[in-house]
């Protein structure tokens, strides 16, 4: 039997649900790999677990938030043969790397400022949260399945990959960045191939009835499709709503927010740019008032913007 | 005072790129801060690269193309670039980077007088700002 | 003051939803002794969601939690609702209702299966998950398994993803159900209820009518007597949408509350320094930490104490029985929560049925576009593990200048250190006696958790206490029921 450990890092527990719900997957991978580490799932204790020497495969889930959590990640992976990064947060810090524009103490702060804060002693003797980073800042991991939480063709990818190591040793084929290497975009079913996409301006969700045939780039509403890898099978888009970019770049080490501020960019009101002028294209991109939320809503921790950032404020 | 701005100038050839030639033809100073770059049309330039200036060093970025509505070569590039550039600003303002470290201008061919005004009065405008990192200063 | 020490830690307590420990204390004759609960990590929500589309806020605030990211979904929709002054057409309301019954079956039998079956079934052992449980008990590890299975399946259907998925927009939803998914809705329904009689049959027959489970009922190491908090309908049991009731231990009526904003009333939150999470209370009565009348308790328990009766013929049967065989209410043994889930897990499935026969799902809007704004929206909602409240300011651009999220598992959090620090004298003779804890009072203690079902991913998006490393850099603190550090090492 193979070892297989599940580590969290900071998790939201959707990628611990996205693997236990695979059902007959799971039990197909057990016939293999036995579980020596899941802390959601299997009644282990940590203490035990790092009695182990080395593991055959890890799939580390999460960002990482703490010192602690960093150790032990970076002390878990060295034992690992195969280390698997899954899910947004540990591949690019996900929706929390959102905070990453700020230090520890201003997000706490955030709290601090709207409850009774009963003693104040600045010598705080509780351990310090380190800056908010991806498992992939710390650790090079052998695969990456990205997704919040990974969509249905990465976890197909990563069964199939776990399988055929367990079989055959090798880790083949060898697939760095899991999911498809196109754009969401490229195989929409609401995609108009023939016609190149125009936006008829900005909408925000709350100002339209979503039409549930249409591009929703074509109905003005922000989708991140174009600059988003294919990890799923459009699940968002089939019930309706615009892809919100979990997925994150179509090739690893592009910035997705960039490239798709370039896509909306070159979409809005082509046709009518000449009329409008500058003025009325700057208004409709004024109605986005958020630019890092929404393009960035999953991987700004690995984004030249974040770098950017950290240049500014002299870090 | 030792500190002296980088400008990365993105000049497309068709128009302010001309200019600059001009400007050297005609003798016209302009602040040696400034350094240019041809691209075939202001179109060409990505938020990708407005930000890898800035990582690479410079403190403001300067794009120069041809003007609206009419004068593109390529139809529209001039009109992507100001939709870009739009969406880049509002992308420094939250990230708390000043939004003017990044300019647009329409500068034509046969404009060389205002190219020079508009990379002196950037450069100043840079200069006031001060660096963009927050060690160098 | 050193004579007090860490005695012991659990570290982390496995099987509960994200990486937490339990942190004793005792002074050197072990006459006062505490125990804190603490969750490990920090990600902030409440920083992240400034500067945000408020209409966004669905989709990202769900990924507070992937257990029950259907709820914070649902809440988070109630507050922007609030925010724009719409009223979602019935079709959409009784679709955000029906999603919601979904994410409570789902964790419920999440719960019950991968938890609470094992824990109980498996009492007194050392390792008590379903791994084990499954060669031991096939036939109910394995039904518990292809629920999940059927409900992934379902939720994938009507709603595109299994968590984190789009629902809700301003006033309405994104998509309204066809009748085919009504169609399969029905077919899991008549596949779960079948699995769910057979947990049901193991669960009545191995736990309820064991003499073990009486005994442990009547165990004064699981008993909470504190203020229960919950919605209802008409003295209805309601997870969706209704008053916000109070009652005190011996099930009087302290507060009810219409307007969700109105919270402020009824829950103060301390923060101490030498903790990051903050510490829910009932604020009339003041903060007193390890006592029960400034403690408020939501969940399954609480919800079946504030009301008289559940919907619907079976599961109000079932909710007689549990009251019936633990000597009436207000219900205060922990280990009840199991059976609690269990009876809510039948409630669902009948409102899930009768609302798959409804046929203004079928019909109508799905969005309400009338604008009526408001710089703030609170909304509250019944997730599984009890209370869930967000709470969101606006500028007039519609984006969110301050986020509040209370979730229930820290709502519980003075609940767990008041039920533990009761456990914890015991552990302490233990260990001064044989210089370590015996299993069954760790089992004890790990028990007392899971009962509470603490997420901690929920509670995580604003707190942070303690080390991994529990011998090194780490920080014990005693404090007293203001609050006060007794001592600090």
């Amino acid at each position: 039997m193979l070892k297989l450990a599940v580590l969290p890092g900071a998790i939201c527990g959707g990628c611990d649900v996205a693997l236990a719900s695979l059902g007959e997957r799971l039990a197909d991978l057990l016939r293999y790999y036995e579980i020596v580490y899941w802390p959601t799932v299997v009644d282990r204790k940590l203490t035990d677990f790092l009695k182990l020497s080395s593991i055959d495969v890890l799939v580390h889930m999460g960002g990482i938030s703490t010192e602690e959590e960093a150790k032990l990640a970076r002390e878990v992976s060295s034992r690992a043969r195969v280390k698997v990064s899954l899910g947004s947060c540990s591949v690019y810090g996900g929706i929390p790397g959102l905070n990453s524009l700020y230090k520890p103490i201003e997000v706490y702060e955030a709290i601090a400022s709207q409850v009774d804060v009963r003693s104040k002693n600045s010598d705080l003797e509780l351990p310090r949260p380190i800056e908010y980073s991806a498992y992939t800042d710390i650790v090079e991991p052998d695969v990456l399945a990205p997704g919040c939480p990974p969509g249905s063709i990465v976890l197909d990818q990563l069964f199939d990959l776990l399988l055929k190591y367990a079989e055959t040793g090798r880790l083949e084929p060898r697939i760095l960045l899991l999911g498809d290497p196109e754009s969401l975009c490229n195989k929409c079913p609401r995609n108009p191939k023939t016609t190149k996409i125009t936006m008829p301006g900005i909408r925000r969700i709350f100002e339209v009835k979503l039409d549930d045939n249409k591009c929703f780039l074509e109905q003005g509403v922000l989708c991140m499709g174009p600059a988003t890898r294919a990890i799923c099978d459009h699940s968002c888009i089939k019930a309706n709503y615009p892809c919100t970019g979990c997925g994150g770049p179509i090739e690893w080490g592009v910035d997705s927010g960039l490239s798709h501020m370039s896509s909306v960019a070159s979409a809005l009101m082509v046709d009518r740019e000449k009329s409008v002028l500058e003025a009325g294209l700057a208004r409709e991109l004024d109605k986005i008032r958020d630019v890092t939320g929404i393009f960035y809503r999953y991987t700004l921790r690995k984004s030249l913007t974040y770098k950017l950032r950290k240049l500014r404020v002299g870090e | 005072m030792s500190w002296k701005p980088k400008i990365v100038a993105f000049f497309c050839k068709w128009c302010a790129g001309a200019a600059a030639e001009t400007a050297g033809v005609m003798r016209l100073r302009y602040d040696p801060s400034v350094t240019p770059v041809i691209v075939p049309c202001t179109g060409r330039v990505t938020p990708s690269m407005i930000l890898s200036a800035f990582l690479n060093g410079a403190d403001g970025v300067l794009i120069g193309g041809c003007h609206t509505p009419n004068d593109c070569h390529y139809v529209a590039g001039n009109f992507k670039a100001f939709k870009r550039v739009q969406l880049v600003k509002k992308l420094l303002e939250e990230i708390g980077v000043e939004p003017e470290r990044l300019r647009l201008e329409w500068i034509s061919a046969t404009e060389a007088p205002k190219l020079v005004r508009v990379v002196n009065e950037f450069t100043e405008e840079i200069r006031k700002l001060g660096p963009l990192g927050g060690k160098r200063a | 003051m050193s004579e007090y020490r860490l005695l012991s830690t659990l570290d982390p307590v496995t099987l509960v939803e994200g990486v937490a420990r339990v942190v004793i204390v005792t002074n050197s004759d072990g006459s006062d002794v505490r125990a804190l609960y603490q969750i490990m990590e920090f990600r902030g929500f409440e920083k992240l969601s400034v500067g945000r589309h408020v209409e966004e806020m669905p989709r990202i605030v769900s990924a507070i939690c992937g257990f029950c990211s259907w709820s914070h979904h649902l809440v988070s929709g109630k507050v922007v609702d609030a925010v724009f002054g719409r009223k979602p057409p019935v079709r959409a309301e009784l679709t955000r209702r029906l999603v919601n019954y979904i994410q409570i079956l789902d964790s419920h039998l999440l719960h019950f299966a991968f938890i609470g079956l094992p824990d109980l079934a498996l009492w007194g052992e050392s390792q008590r998950d379903i791994v084990k449980l499954l060669p031991r008990s096939p036939e109910v590890a394995s039904t518990a398994l292809k629920t999940r299975t059927v409900l992934k399946k379902l939720e994938k259907k009507l709603v595109g993803k299994i968590q984190h998925g789009p629902l809700v927009v301003p006033g309405g939803v994104a998509r309204g159900l066809t009748r085919d998914d009504l169609d399969e809705l029905d077919k899991a329904l008549k596949e779960i209820s079948s699995h769910v009689d057979v947990l049901y049959k193991y669960f009545d027959e191995k736990i309820i009518r064991s003499g073990h489970f009486k005994k442990l009922l009547e165990s004064e190491e699981f008993t909470m007597r504190a203020l229960s908090m919950g919605l209802v309908r008409n003295n209805l049991l309601e997870h969706y949408d209704g008053v916000l009731r109070v009652i005190d231990s011996k099930g009087r009526v302290l507060h009810e509350v219409t307007n969700p904003a109105q919270y402020t009333d009824i829950v103060g939150e301390a923060l101490f320094d030498w903790n990051y999470s903050t510490l829910p209370y009932y604020k009339p009565a003041g903060l007193k930490l390890f006592s029960e009348g400034s403690t408020l308790v939501v969940g399954p328990l609480a919800r079946f104490n504030v009301i008289d009766k559940v919907p619907g013929e079976r599961a109000n049967w079932e909710y007689k029985r549990l009251i019936e065989y633990s000597g009436g209410k207000p219900l205060s043994n922990v280990l009840l929560y199991h059976w609690a889930r269990l009876v809510e897990i039948i409630h669902s499935i009948e409102a899930l049925t009768d609302l798959s026969e409804d046929s203004r799902l079928l019909e109508g809007d799905t969005v309400d576009l009338t604008n009526s704004p408001s710089p703030r929206g609170v909304g509250v909602i019944e997730a599984p593990r009890g209370i869930l409240l967000h709470d969101y300011s606006v500028k007039d651009d519609f984006t969110v200048t301050r986020a509040r999220i209370i979730s229930p598992t820290t709502f519980n959090n003075m609940a767990m250190n008041t039920n533990l620090t009761r456990v914890s004298g015991r552990l302490v003779r233990e260990v001064k006696s044989s210089s370590k804890p015996s299993p069954e009072t760790v089992s004890i203690i790990e028990s007392i958790i899971r009962s509470y079902d603490p997420c901690n991913s929920c509670a995580t998006h604003c707190m942070r206490i303690g080390d991994v490393e529990i011998t090194t850099s780490f920080s014990i603190v005693v404090v007293n029921e203001d609050g006060e550090v007794l001592w600090r090492g």
